[in-house]
């Protein structure tokens, strides 16, 4: 008897686990399914802009070539989500967020602040919250309609883009929910990587049809919702040292014998400490940064690299890059008054006591702030060679 | 003997734990830091203290009676009128947190998943299934959790070890930046959650083994503690600051997870365990009331009473609030007074005046 119950219980239970879907079910073919999305404002009337990558199911298999399987489209609202919904009046289809890969932000609209569009995309309920967001050098618009040729759906190579920071740390990734968690804090400033459109001409065909290509390029910094500045590649990887972000890439140094070819050095492993410490209500703050590398190419002739105090020359000079590139972003940083190093909430960690009468006066705090850098790059590997062709 | 049925000391376990945990995950994080900030998770230690005295005081009050509910027994100890009184008084007690729990279940499924199906839906269905489950009697409600339990737990613990890798433990950090009192205040929220073992006063006697009762009590408000902390914990490690701001954060937690781009979207697996979590939940409070209803009234058979009170805690689940708004501020607001007073008070009251009785005799 209770054995017969249970299972009858069971299959209520997971028939009310599916049913109430299909009370207003949706059949996957109705729906526009968004895969990128650009968002600028118009100038005059601040109508938002919204452009969607929407796929196009029938071409994501077809083998035309350089066919892209997105259809792209644009719609204005008052809001975006007014304008995603007038999407409907040219689609007949409603919009659906849910595997939307990349938020684009235009220049314009970035400066104009972004609250509004971050509060829509965090309460819908279909956006992820993995969603690459990144901002346009320019509008928005002309991103979604550049030309990409490895993926059918532009939308998946721009998402991709975002993983080059891992070769090269000039750039780093952001996703909704890093960016909110940047910018939710009342003292940290957010950052997005900066994407743009360049034209490169096409030599096999002819020299008048320009192909317009997308490349991610500097770092958009924001200061409560609105886009501060950009740091260019080498300040962005300057940030990315202090918050302990990069990943690998190529630190350039003088070479040992002079001359105008540099020797590169490969970053292998990275490590970053944030210490502040208040003495006499004066807040100084160390940034200790480690890193350990290989020598990854030298021009020849070269010192000969198996003698350890070349090796140790070299840690020198790559110190020294290191810590120009922080020092310069610092500066930058504080000229833009964008704490996107965190640098508030280690202080909040460290002296939770003190900071509440710090946190408002954080704004003049900041650009005043004494940071010491201190950098421990080592070498340990010189590659499959030991010394260069050559060397003497 | 309204109820032929028993129920093992493992499903009592495993009962108590579901039906805290469902509904902790999922308004009581983001409630609880807004108090607390990043020390959410110390609360839940204040909140085992507060339980373990709470199981006490319940299981030793049961077992003085131990073949009687909280119905029958306190009118044995306050006279008939008082006791009659106090019976009522839990029967809308019961009707009154199962409106509750209803109503912030179909609210999730509402916001999160099911945006255009109307409320009653959510509502009718989850009140069909528990219907059945409390006329099968209690036996099957303790299977049924039996079966679920596993998945529950399995389910809770595999998002928090999927979701480690977008853990930042500085968001742990500074310890008590502001003392011990945003602590207590948010452990003072989660009082009535802990309350709930109230249950156990009205299920003490269809338990195979009675004596037993205190330490599975026990146990079961332990491990509801250290599940909360592992949630907890793993979300204000996640979200940070906007924990406060997100309304279902757990849910947030299950979507954000990624695993190598293949496992994601783990959404689903968070609505199986709120339905079935929140399903045990409900039925557990449905019988109680019903069970109290009927013993109030000295019937026979409780089963004609199980649709009519079913249909009221419907209704009432939709009338009694107006937005999601109202019912988070209850739910940190107004109801904690009374509602910690049916939990703890009266128990506490009635434990007090049959000692003294027993000294008299």
């Amino acid at each position: 008897m209770n054995k017969k119950n249970i299972f009858v219980f069971l299959i209520i239970f997971f028939a009310f686990l599916i049913i109430p879907g299909c009370w207003n079910r949706s059949e996957i073919e109705k729906k526009a399914i968004v895969a990128g999305m650009g968002i600028d404002r118009e100038k005059d009337n601040d109508k938002v802009d919204l452009t969607l990558q929407v796929v196009v199911p029938r071409k994501v298999k077809s083998t035309g070539e350089g066919e892209k399987a997105v259809w792209i489209v644009s719609s204005t609202g008052s809001s975006v989500f007014e304008a995603g919904r007038n999407f409907g009046l040219q689609s007949g289809r409603k919009a659906l967020w849910s595997h939307a890969q990349v938020l684009v932000i235009g220049e314009e609209a970035a400066k104009k602040g972004i609250n509004e569009f971050i509060d829509y995309f965090e309460r819908d309920h279909e956006v992820r919250r993995r969603i690459c967001i990144m901002v346009a050098k320019g509008d928005a618009k002309d991103i979604m309609n550049a030309n990409v040729e490895i993926e059918k759906i532009p939308a998946f190579s721009i998402r991709d883009l975002g993983q080059a920071g891992e070769v090269t740390s000039k750039i780093s990734p952001v996703c909704l929910q890093e960016f909110i968690g940047m910018i939710s804090s009342k003292t940290s400033c957010a950052y997005t990587p900066g994407i743009e459109v360049f034209e490169e001409e096409d030599e096999k065909e002819n020299k008048e049809k320009k192909d317009k290509r997308l490349r991610l390029t500097d770092t958009a910094v924001f200061k409560e919702y609105k886009l501060r500045g950009w740091f260019d590649q080498y300040e962005t990887r300057g940030m990315l040292w202090i918050i302990g972000k990069v990943q690998s890439g190529i630190i350039e140094v003088e070479c040992l014998k002079g001359g105008k070819t540099p020797t590169s050095l490969e970053i292998l492993r990275t490590k970053s400490k944030i210490i502040p410490e208040i003495k006499n209500g004066k807040i100084t703050i160390t940034v200790e940064v480690s890193e350990l590398g290989n020598v990854g190419a030298t021009p020849i002739p070269c010192a000969d690299l198996s003698d350890p105090q070349n090796i140790k020359e070299l840690e020198r000079r790559e110190n020294e890059v290191i810590k120009k590139e922080i020092k310069q972003t610092i500066k930058k940083a504080k000229e833009f008054n964008t704490d996107v190093f965190g640098f508030g909430e280690a202080v909040y960690r460290k002296y939770p006591k003190e900071w509440e009468e710090l946190e408002d006066k954080w704004d003049e705090i900041f650009p005043n702030l004494e940071i010491i850098v201190k950098v421990d790059a080592k070498i340990r590997r010189t590659g499959l060679l030991s010394e260069a062709v050559k060397s003497e | 003997m309204l109820e032929d049925g028993k129920i093992s000391n493992k499903q009592i376990i495993f009962l108590i734990i579901t039906i805290i945990t469902s509904t902790t995950i999922l308004l009581f994080p983001s409630l609880v830091y807004k108090e607390a900030k990043q020390d959410s998770w110390m609360t839940l230690f204040f909140l085992m203290v507060f339980g373990i005295i709470v199981v006490y005081i319940i299981t030793t009050l049961g077992l003085m009676f131990k073949d009687k509910t909280i119905i029958q027994y306190s009118e044995i100890i306050v006279g008939k009128v008082l006791g009659k009184i106090l019976g009522i008084i839990y029967f809308v007690f019961f009707i009154h947190i199962n409106a509750f729990i209803i109503r912030e279940f179909s609210e999730l499924l509402l916001s999160s998943f099911y945006p255009e199906t109307p409320m009653l839906f959510f509502a009718i269905g989850i009140i069909i299934a528990s219907t059945y489950a409390v006329r099968s009697g209690i036996e099957v409600i303790g299977r049924v959790s039996e079966v679920l339990f596993p998945i529950f737990i399995i389910v809770i613990s595999g998002i928090v070890i999927l979701a480690f890798k977008d853990m930042n433990f500085n968001n742990l950090i500074p310890i008590l930046a502001n003392g011990w009192a945003p602590v207590l205040k948010g452990t003072y929220y989660e009082f009535l959650l802990i309350g709930e073992t109230i249950v156990l006063a009205m299920l003490i006697p269809y338990l195979n083994i009675p004596q037993k009762v205190r330490k599975s009590g026990i146990i079961s408000i332990v491990s509801t503690c250290l599940l909360g902390i592992l949630i907890l914990g793993g979300i204000i490690a996640v979200f940070g600051e906007q924990t406060g701001y997100l309304r279902y954060p757990f849910l947030a937690v299950a979507r954000y997870v990624s695993v190598a781009g293949i496992v994601e979207r783990m959404d689903p697996l968070i609505m199986i365990i709120w339905i079935g979590g929140v399903f045990v939940k409900i039925s557990v409070f449905h019988y109680c009331a019903v069970l109290a209803l009927a013993q109030w009234l000295n019937i026979k058979d409780y089963r004609p009473l199980v649709l009519p009170v079913g249909g009221i805690m419907v209704v009432l689940s939709v009338i009694l609030w107006e937005n999601i708004a109202i019912l988070s501020e209850q739910l940190t607001g107004i109801v904690i007074i009374p509602y910690l007073t049916i939990q703890v008070g009266i128990p506490v009251l009635l434990l007090i005046i049959a000692k003294l009785r027993k000294k008299e005799r």
